[in-house]
């Protein structure tokens, strides 16, 4: 699931916009700017078969979890491109 | 008994609650979600407006039939001061129309503004909650994020990377037991998980690197944190740009 998220990423969002931080091999984290808040950012925790998606704050320390999680890959990349519309 | 249906809107808060925790600033009748609490001037302002639509529609049922049979009348007639009697008559329906609707005009503005007034009173009470501001017995995530980093950085430090990383989510810990109103989710370790209002600290593996010196790194959405071989803690921003809090370790 990973690389498909990241190449269904890598054909959606330019480049300028995403930071992906290969954390280790089954955890990928993966930054997109907001386009309507500049101090919020879309973060992907993709892991395994499951993928968190959230809203967070840039310059904020943050423990929560995922807003949302997604076991499918094609519910994911709605819900990510719903938000980046 | 049945779950609140709003539960799943306000995952923040527990189903519990009356009026977003914060019944001095809100008002909650149905039980459903809070209200501001409005001020007798803001009131005063709402029933003026309301008064306004209310003369408007009354005075607005007559006026265009008048002004529609005054034209009539002074079509059909031939007498030259008759048809300017009716004339004129037809002329101070259409003002009356005009001055209804205007006054309906006036009683929307009135709404939208009351309306207006509310989403304010309402986003202001929500942004001092989110602020920091204490709301009854639990306290807005970032009030209890400012406690856990209150609180870590005045425990004693620790010598070790494990008894760091310890440190951090029994610090977390204590503090969303005393201020989330969300009781612990026992499969919390299986994160990622859904946010359910409550913050859970490092509690897998999967989000914690070793490396070779000892030293560790973790991963939370939001943050990247570093752990000195000799327990020290930097809580960073992901870019390690901005560093939130700095605590020494021991080295023995």
């Amino acid at each position: 699931m990973i690389s498909e998220l990241l190449n269904f990423i890598d054909h959606n969002v330019t480049k300028e916009k995403v930071n992906i931080d290969h954390f280790k091999p089954e955890l990928v984290f993966v930054d997109i700017d907001y386009p309507k808040d500049k101090d919020k950012e879309i973060v992907l925790e993709i892991k395994d078969n499951i993928v968190g998606i959230s809203l967070v704050e840039k310059k904020r320390i943050d423990f929560s979890g995922a807003d949302e999680l997604f076991y499918s890959l094609e519910e994911a990349q709605a819900y990510l491109m719903n938000l980046l519309d | 008994m049945s779950v609140d249906p709003l539960a799943e809107d306000f995952a923040e808060l527990t189903t519990y609650q009356y009026a977003g925790n914060s019944p001095i600033a809100n008002i909650d009748l149905d039980g459903l979600e809070p209200w501001p609490h409005l001020s007798p001037k803001v009131r005063k302002k709402i029933v003026q407006g309301a008064k306004n639509v209310a003369t408007a529609i009354v005075a607005g049922v007559f006026a265009p039939f008048n002004m529609i049979a005054n034209t009539h009348a002074a079509g059909n007639t031939t007498d030259p001061a008759t048809k300017a009697k009716f004339q004129e008559a037809a002329k101070e329906n259409a003002k009356e129309v005009a001055v209804d609707l205007m006054l309906l005009g006036a009683g929307n503005e009135v709404f939208g503004t009351m309306k207006g007034m509310a989403k304010t009173a309402s986003k202001g009470v929500n942004e001092g909650a989110e602020a920091g501001v204490k709301v009854g017995t639990t306290l807005s995530k970032r009030e209890r994020l400012g406690k856990f980093m209150e609180k870590l950085s005045e425990a004693d430090g620790v010598s070790n990377p494990e008894d760091a990383l310890e440190l951090i989510n029994k610090t977390l810990d204590n503090v969303e037991d005393a201020y989330s109103g969300v009781k612990k989710n026992p499969n919390a370790a299986s994160m990622p998980n859904r946010d359910d209002g409550r913050m859970y600290g490092i509690l897998d593996d999967t989000f914690v690197k070793k490396h070779k010196d000892g030293s560790l790194t973790a991963r939370t959405k939001g943050n990247k944190i570093e752990i000195g071989a000799n327990g020290s803690i930097r809580i960073l921003s992901k870019d390690g740009k901005k560093v939130f809090l700095e605590k020494p370790g021991i080295t023995n």
